[in-house]
């Protein structure tokens, strides 16, 4: 016994090093790495990045900003102390620069020869320093007419572009990033916010005039907070939606993080679609065009080059100083050769040090083989990826693209579709058809021709038997009730060509069955079932797997059956003039098309891609619209009312359904109440007898 | 000579106008169809090659699937159906008013189709115009809705739009004169018979009279309609000023023609798309007046 357990000890412990073999530190952790699931939550995954060091700690910094890292260096703006210190990471040692000039230096930038460029908002000036740590140039407020007069300067951000453009952001400057020459010559504004204005604002401008406008509050956008630049040029900006102090002007998280083109323009995917925080504070461009995002509260986020998040991990440190956790995190950036992370806690004075797990060196190879088009090697990666960890959306992702970049569109197709990606998805699909399309087109052109023929010799065919059987009629009279069911269902074909005629019959009573009636209203409900849960995967209106079956069939009945009963209803006290059972019959027929033609739009939807989806979509439009003008058509005619009638007579239908809903909710709610207190007292009752 | 005359005038009579239509309609159709089945660059003799260019046209030409396809088929039923129901409602409104008042409106709402190109250089571009002195961009910017000049007509997402709204505009053609005809003389003693057999408004005046009276009108007015709508696609390459338009955005089966038939070349190949293009408004045809047909 005891060497079996022995054994499967070692088998667990054999296994797990097999398995986790990625990371050997897991239990050193202290917080998770999470990424973003297939069905677009959280999901917790193998650590990314491991805490691994802490630097500078004893190098006597106070209230540091910024911190850069070039050539095994780690330059950081020692804002308390109005310096710039130089950590070197190899002996430890440390070299401090530029008190002279510096009077609270916030952020900095190196370039691969040293030379040092930092930003001083108290001193309103970028100070430019030589590899010798010379200064050797300071860029000042400007004189430049481009610039306003009123504006701000105080620099608080600078990064300089590999032909030596130097982008430096402003404290409070809303007119965007501003841009010298590598000589230090203004030359405009890049990349400014937009004010986003609300739908109040919007109403005030069309309607007020220019006094009373120029009594509003003065509406500037959000300036730029940070601001990195990435080894091809691309500017990382970074806009905060709120004051880090609470005080909150507009709480969104929307368009925080940014990446601009050479127009200024963000190419991230729009707000919403990305996860982002409303308090970063620093960015940092990595070497796969991946970047780091951090908060404020010290959470690190890692996207890819389409602003999609690979990682998250770390953390706000609530009450002790753990490695890995932050008090106040100011800065990021990293090692691009190592991929090793740097990250500055602003309270605690330090560096923390982050090393990638395999796990991350082997996400971003993966990244990286995707970029550069080595599809093959790509595939390998992100199959090993996905076996880590199969709920990952960026792993399944990552090697659909591999595979339908290699033309491998069927198992693509299955990757994009568990990554809930219908773009891909769509593309995918379109590719395999076309594949079809061209191995079938013999078959598929000589099938028409058949089916022509077809059609044209049965319409000669039928042409000359109704000549000969003209004058035979079908007897009339009383029928056996099966017979007279299908006879009512075959009304249906009157009841879409004339429906006004179809309607009068019905009212008349020489049409219509209860028994047509009720079969309708089933068939109405498969139909609606399947449409609803059973189109093709791009044209889902839900997901099956998620869908409460209970939820569907009350979304269904209940509106139908209070509209049945409403209509009567009202219809009696408006002098309508339907009896139930004629409503309960012409409200069936009016969802005839819906019936009949619905299915064919499913079949539609399994054919087609999203570039001729808007033929699904405008089919189910045209099918709703059609049934709805039934439905008020049935109205009217069953009832004799107008048209003016009838419009009041829906509404008021409507305000009924409404307001049975609301009664039904509250006598629910108050009933749930009531048994609550019941229980309670029967407690209550049973403890005092039990003592 | 007289009796010949008298007894073989109507061959006679057809004779002019029958050599035009052979000359001009059924022998370039028939060229094209034969055509379609070669590869024709214009200076070489024509090679025979089969189905070959109607196989690639439905699996290699990616633009002709994913573009014009789905540009025509929408365009069609904007145009087409939107125009066809505007022509009839604008008819029976004009229908209403008295004679003087309702000849001035037709003329002017027939002008738009008569002088189309001109009216769509003058009028169009300087609405849609990509700058900021362009009407549409100089309203939004001003109301605040934009905050830079949009590139309407060039760019790929607003051009089918903008197509759409301009051919509504000028569609108002030969269909909408023969509606209104149709509805302007029909029997009024119809009419007065009509309400006194129980009909109590002008929706059901409509429905039961006006619409079967018209009948042979409204089928002419769909199947121009239709053809119109098919045919159509200069106004694409009018706004946007390029063929093929930008990302092929406002690309219909005939800019697609025109693209293979005369900038490529490609003779046989844009025949074969001509050809396809004729079976659809063949098979939309029959389907209208299937739709139109006096009895049923």
């Amino acid at each position: 016994m005891r060497k079996l357990l022995m054994r499967l000890v070692a088998v667990t412990v054999a296994l797990l090093t097999v398995i986790g073999g990625f990371n050997v530190y897991a239990a050193d952790n202290t917080t998770y790495t999470y990424t973003v699931s297939v069905d677009d939550e959280w999901v917790r995954t193998q650590d990314a990045y491991i805490p691994a060091a802490v630097y500078a700690k004893e190098i006597g910094l106070s209230q540091p900003e910024d911190l850069f890292y070039m050539n095994g260096k780690l330059y950081i703006s020692d804002t308390g102390n109005s310096r710039i210190a130089v950590y070197t990471i190899a002996d430890s040692s440390v070299e401090f620069f530029g008190g002279e000039e510096l009077k609270a230096p916030d952020g900095l930038f190196v370039t691969a020869d040293g030379t040092v460029y930092v930003a001083d908002p108290q001193a309103q000036a970028v100070f430019v320093y030589d590899n010798n740590r010379k200064l050797k140039m300071t860029i000042g407020r400007p004189d430049s007419y481009l610039f306003s007069e009123t504006s701000l300067y105080a620099p608080c951000a600078v990064a300089v572009s590999s032909v030596g453009n130097i982008f430096v952001v402003g404290e409070g400057a809303y007119e965007g990033i501003m841009q010298f020459d590598y000589k230090g010559e203004f030359f405009g504004y890049f990349a400014a916010n937009k004010y986003k204005m609300t739908w109040t604002e919007r109403f005030q401008e069309l309607i007020y005039n220019d006094v009373q406008k120029d009594q509003l509050l003065v509406r500037t956008p959000r300036p730029v907070d940070n601001i990195d630049i990435s080894s091809k040029d691309l500017i990382f900006s970074i806009t905060r939606s709120d004051d880090l102090s609470g005080v909150s002007y507009a709480s969104t998280s929307d368009d925080t993080l940014k990446m601009h083109n050479m127009a200024g323009l963000n190419i991230f995917p729009k707000s919403g679609e990305m996860k982002e925080e409303w308090n970063f504070v620093d960015v940092a461009s990595g070497p796969y065009g991946n970047t780091f995002a951090l908060t404020q509260t010290g959470i690190v986020n890692e996207y890819d080059n389409q602003g999609d998040l690979i990682f998250t991990f770390g953390g706000r440190a609530y009450d002790n100083d753990r490695n890995g956790l932050f008090t106040n995190a100011a800065a990021v950036d990293l090692d691009d050769e190592t991929g090793v992370l740097f990250v500055l806690d602003q309270d605690r004075n330090l560096i923390q040090v982050f090393y990638p797990t395999d796990f991350a060196k082997l996400t971003h190879s993966g990244i990286a083989a995707l970029e550069s088009g080595d599809y093959e090697n790509s595939e390998e990666i992100w199959e090993g990826l996905l076996s880590l960890n199969g709920m990952s959306q960026i792993a399944h992702m990552g090697y659909g693209k591999s595979l339908f970049y290699q033309q491998k569109y069927e198992e693509a197709l299955e990757h994009f579709k568990i990554a809930n990606n219908a773009e891909y998805y769509s593309d995918a699909f379109w590719e395999l058809r076309n594949e079809w399309l061209n191995r079938n087109i013999g078959y598929i052109f000589i099938g028409l021709l058949v089916l022509a023929v077809l059609i044209i010799v049965i319409s000669v065919w039928r042409k000359k038997r109704k000549k000969g059987i003209e004058s035979e009629k079908k007897p009339q009279g009383s029928i056996a009730p099966v017979k007279r069911f299908f006879k009512e269902t075959a009304y249906i074909k009157t009841m879409l060509r004339h429906p006004i005629d179809g309607y009068y019959y019905l009212r008349r009573s020489e049409h219509g069955s209860v028994l047509t009636a009720s079969a309708l209203y089933i068939l109405f409900f498969a139909v609606y079932v399947l449409d609803v849960l059973g189109r093709g995967y791009l044209f889902r209106v839900l997901n099956i797997n998620k869908t409460n079956p209970a939820s569907i069939v009350v979304m269904f009945w209940i509106p139908l059956i209070l509209w049945i009963v409403g209509n009567y209803m009202i219809g009696t006290i408006n002098e309508g003039e339907g009896s139930f059972k004629q409503i309960y019959v012409s409200s069936a027929y009016a969802f005839a098309p819906y019936i009949i033609l619905t299915p064919f739009n499913i079949l539609l939807s399994y054919c087609l891609t999203l570039n001729e989806g808007f033929i699904v979509n405008l089919g189910s439009m045209f099918i709703i619209a059609w049934s709805a003008c039934l439905l008020i058509l049935s109205v009217k005619e069953i009832q004799r009312y107008t048209f003016g009638e009838t419009v009041r007579n829906i509404l008021l239908v409507f305000f009924f359904m409404i307001m049975v809903i609301v009664a039904i909710s509250i006598v629910y709610l108050l009933f749930g109440q009531l048994i609550g207190f019941l229980e309670e007292i029967i407690k209550e009752g049973v403890y005092r007898a039990g003592h | 000579m007289k009796k010949f005359l008298n007894k073989h005038s109507v061959p006679i009579l057809l004779f002019p106008y029958a050599v035009l239509f052979i000359l001009f309609i059924i022998i370039p159709t028939i060229a094209a169809i034969g055509l379609s089945f070669t590869d024709f660059n214009t200076i070489q003799m024509p090679n025979f090659v089969g189905l070959k260019n109607y196989i690639s046209l439905f699996t290699n030409d990616s633009v002709f699937m994913q573009k014009v396809l789905p540009n025509t088929i929408v365009y069609a039923i904007f145009t087409g159906i939107g125009g066809y129901v505007l022509s009839f409602i604008l008819a029976w409104m004009l229908a209403q008013m008295t004679r003087p008042v309702r000849t001035v409106l037709t003329i002017i709402i027939y002008a738009p189709s008569m002088t189309g190109g001109v009216m769509l250089s003058t009028i169009w571009t300087v609405i849609f115009n990509g700058d900021k002195s362009g009407y549409l961009n100089a309203l939004m910017l001003k109301l605040g809705l934009i905050d830079q000049p949009v590139a309407w007509a060039q760019s790929d997402k607003y051009l089918l739009s903008i197509m759409i709204i301009v051919t509504l505009w000028s569609s108002m053609g030969i269909g909408f004169l023969a509606m209104l005809s149709g509805i302007t003389n029909g029997n009024t003693e119809l009419y007065e018979a009509g309400y006194i057999d129980g009909i109590k408004n002008r929706f059901q005046e409509i429905i039961y009279i006006t619409i079967p009276l018209a009948k042979p009108q409204m089928l002419f007015g769909a199947i121009m309609a239709i053809v119109n709508t098919f045919q159509a696609g200069g106004v694409g390459t009018a706004l946007s000023g390029s063929n093929p338009t930008p990302n092929y955005a406002g690309q219909l089966i005939g800019t697609h023609i025109e693209d293979y038939g005369f900038l490529r070349y490609e003779m046989g190949y844009s025949a074969a798309i001509s050809v396809v293009m004729l079976i659809f408004v063949y098979a939309m045809s029959e389907g209208a007046k299937k739709l139109f047909s006096s009895d049923d």
